[in-house]
């Protein structure tokens, strides 16, 4: 019994050898991570509420819905107000302001797993220095907190988390229902027996007695004569990218937030750009946050990615993102949008969140947008991920700088390693290990001749979805700046292994019919991408997959010519 | 028994070793790794005649992009290759994208048509009301021919000959 325990106690401390070394190599292997990002300064803590100046790179704010300062707005209101007579009215917590503190992947997926409350990686009572969130260094080899303000009595994921502050929202307080839209309302106002003055009155008091009046008062709102903008107004507007191909064209299915302190409204752009979200009052903040339920575009390695545009009050936000980052982020996320929620062949979906797979839950993917494109290539690894326990994502992209196309084809090209992934995990991890691993070279070769032309099939056939069929460019090639034409202006000798293999299995051209010898001979055609993706299950390697396409569609008209497409490219 | 133990320790460190090699290893495991590839390509001038290169994108000509190249001049591309993607480069990444044809003019004297395709290809673009005759990728001295487009370092060189053995255009190779 004893010689057991010791035994167990052996395994678990080498095991957890194993994990800090292999956690350590991966801090090295991401050191980069951290060199991109700029600035050297560090997070400090104004609490000069009086001007609201930012002296440092952010402000903490007093908080005017802190349940305390609430109260003591309404006992201002009451003080002030002798003939105060609104009997029913009360004020308590309706709202939590929380910060999680996820230990691993896992947990972070937890939270991801409610995509009716939205985490911010900063601050909501926080101003920041403009530019500053986007050029922060991450305070610690570790997993990003995340903030977000939730009903009283909603049920939290369990992860580890603290509450900050108990809130009292009176714009989300159903008591406040039917009180009068009115566009400037002045303040202080007497309050007696009217819900509508209460309301205009206790958020004034709240703001102001906290150092925050600018945020709700009208522009033209002068020391002596205030009034607060009443009316509730509908966020809306059109986002559009810079397209190097394209011009500037629709983003679909981006995530509008429209945050104001702790009340956030959510909108999706639709295929013209356009969203909308719920109504808010008062000045509040546009955010494009890069993130829809099953993925996440991260901006470099850690934060999440996000746009953030102006803080207004009924002003619509009509936005082109062109170039730098906002552009960056925006391609890759209509790759991942386009992936999971568009038309993509009938495939099966890059991995969902919370999808219960046979090897065991998935979470969120995370797409780091890295911005930089040397060094180690844009990749796929879902064991780098297991093994940070969520600290490296498991995607990277490193193709800052690029034409737009090769960026979306890059993205689906590392979303489609994770769908094989997913597909049949026992035989991926082999084919990825033989890859690298194997001590024979031709071993590797059809290997990862296997693993890489799968991906080359997809990007090809859903980037020339997007810029030839979306946008109406029949002339269009992948990639417009490589003269590659769809990967078939390649000879045989000059790629091995991202081959058009499996992409030629679906096109009608013969590349050596076009280019002369020296390149593929390819009469197979007529397969579906979707026929190509079921052969995947329990491939190994190139000619094993050649053998297992055959053999499930046996009566394809040119599959007498598989045999040959594949020796074109030989181990 | 000291030998014993010897041998179970010197056995337990390998197994370490080799596991957390192991680990290591799968640490890098990721997809699209491989080594950059650096291309140089060059299009030099000894012709002994100013030329003009001409593309044509789907087999129509575009005046908008024309090289000009003096005796003894050269004109240099390069390129990184880094995975993901196909490696590779080619003299057609002189020219605009989907560039098909290439007109080689020399001093309005001359012409040479090389086309980016074989002369097997018949669904492939053609140039329209072109009397020239066109050079396809299968002769030696095509731009295009696989033999100047499928190393690392290529340079093509215009020579003498080529002007002598292009078609008299009569001063009218526009």
């Amino acid at each position: 019994m004893n010689k057991q325990t010791n035994k167990q106690t052996t395994l678990k401390h080498f095991l957890k050898y194993i994990l800090g070394v292999m956690f350590l190599s991966s801090l090295l292997y991401c050191k980069d991570d951290f060199t991109e990002l700029q600035g050297e300064e560090s997070l400090k803590i104004n609490h000069s509420y009086s001007a609201r100046e930012i002296n440092g790179d952010s402000l903490i704010l007093d908080n005017p819905y802190s349940v305390e300062n609430m109260l003591a707005a309404l006992e201002n209101i009451k003080n002030e107000n002798p003939d105060f007579s609104v009997k029913d009215f009360v004020i308590k917590p309706s709202h939590v302001y929380l910060k999680f503190t996820p230990q691993n992947e896992e947990e972070v997926g937890l939270l991801k797993s409610d995509s009716t409350i939205h985490y911010f990686d900063y601050r909501l009572d926080c101003e920041y220095r403009e530019g500053f969130l986007d050029t922060r260094i991450p305070d610690s080899d570790s997993i990003s907190v995340y903030y977000t303000a939730v009903p009283i009595d909603k049920i939290l994921p369990e992860v580890s988390h603290e509450i900050i502050s108990e809130l009292y929202i009176p714009e989300q307080d159903s008591y406040f229902d039917d009180v009068m839209d009115i566009e400037k309302y002045p303040v202080p106002n007497r309050v007696t027996d009217s819900k509508t003055d209460l309301f205009y009155n206790l958020l004034y008091n709240a703001f102001s007695q906290t150092g925050n009046e600018d945020d709700i008062l009208t522009d033209d709102s002068t020391s002596t004569s205030k009034w607060i903008f009443g009316t509730k107004w509908y966020p809306s507007g059109r986002i559009l990218v810079s397209d190097d191909i394209a011009g500037n064209v629709p983003v679909t299915g981006a995530q509008v937030l429209m945050r104001q302190w702790f009340t956030v409204r959510q909108g999706i752009t639709d295929n013209g750009g356009y969203f909308n979200t719920g109504f808010v009052r008062g000045k509040a903040r546009y955010v494009l946050q890069w993130e829809r339920y099953n993925y996440s575009v991260r901006d470099g390695s850690f934060f999440q990615a996000e746009t953030h545009g102006p803080n207004v009050k009924q002003q619509s936000w009509n936005k082109i993102l062109n170039g730098g980052k906002d552009e960056y982020h925006a391609i890759i996320h209509q790759a991942a949008h386009d992936y999971y929620y568009g038309n993509r062949f009938g495939l099966i979906s890059p991995p969902m969140n919370q999808h219960i797979y046979s090897f065991g839950k998935q979470s969120q993917i995370k797409i780091a947008g890295r911005l930089t494109n040397s060094g180690p290539s844009s990749s796929y690894s879902h064991i780098r991920s297991d093994v940070t326990f969520g600290l490296s994502a498991q995607v990277h992209i490193k193709d800052y700088g690029k034409p737009s196309d090769q960026v979306y084809g890059t993205t689906i090209h590392e979303l489609s390693h994770a769908l094989h992934s997913v597909k049949d995990r026992a035989s991926y991890d082999n084919i990825v290990r033989d890859s690298f691993l194997s001590g024979n070279s031709q071993v590797r070769k059809r290997n990862r001749r296997l693993l890489e032309s799968w991906p080359i099939a997809v990007e090809t056939l859903m980037t020339l979805e997007r810029y030839r069929v979306r946008f109406n460019n029949p002339i269009y090639n992948v990639y417009s700046s490589l003269n590659i034409v769809n990967y078939q202006y390649r000879t045989i000798v000059e790629e091995n292994l991202y081959t058009s293999g499996i992409y030629d299995m679906i096109d009608t051209v013969n590349q050596r019919t076009v280019y002369g010898s020296g390149y593929p001979m390819d009469m197979v055609n007529g397969y579906t991408i979707k026929e190509l993706e079921n052969a995947l299950s329990g491939a190994r390697y190139w000619n094993d997959y050649r053998d297992k396409v055959k053999a499930m569609y046996p009566n394809k008209p040119t599959r007498p010519y598989v045999d040959e497409l594949f020796a074109n490219w030989q181990d | 028994m000291l030998m014993n133990y010897l041998l179970t320790g010197k056995i337990k460190i390998m197994k370490t070793i080799l596991l957390i090699s192991f680990a290591f290893l799968m640490m890098r495991c990721g997809t699209d790794q491989g080594e950059s590839i650096e291309y140089n390509f060059s299009i030099t001038n000894s012709s002994g005649k100013t030329i003009k290169m001409i593309p044509y994108i789907n087999g129509v000509k575009d005046t908008n992009y024309i090289l000009t190249l003096t005796n003894g001049d050269t004109l240099n591309k390069k390129y990184t290759y880094r995975p993901p993607g196909a490696a590779g480069y080619s003299m057609t990444q002189f020219f605009p994208s989907n560039t098909d044809y290439v007109a080689v003019v020399y001093n309005n004297e001359k012409i040479n048509i090389y086309s980016v395709y074989s002369v097997q290809c018949n669904t492939c673009p053609v140039i329209s009301n072109n009397s020239f005759p066109i050079v396809f990728n299968e002769n030696s001295r095509n731009l295009f021919n696989v033999n100047f487009n499928d190393g690392q370092i290529e340079n093509y060189t215009i020579t003498v000959d080529d002007f002598q053995n292009a078609t008299d255009c009569g001063g009218n190779c526009y």
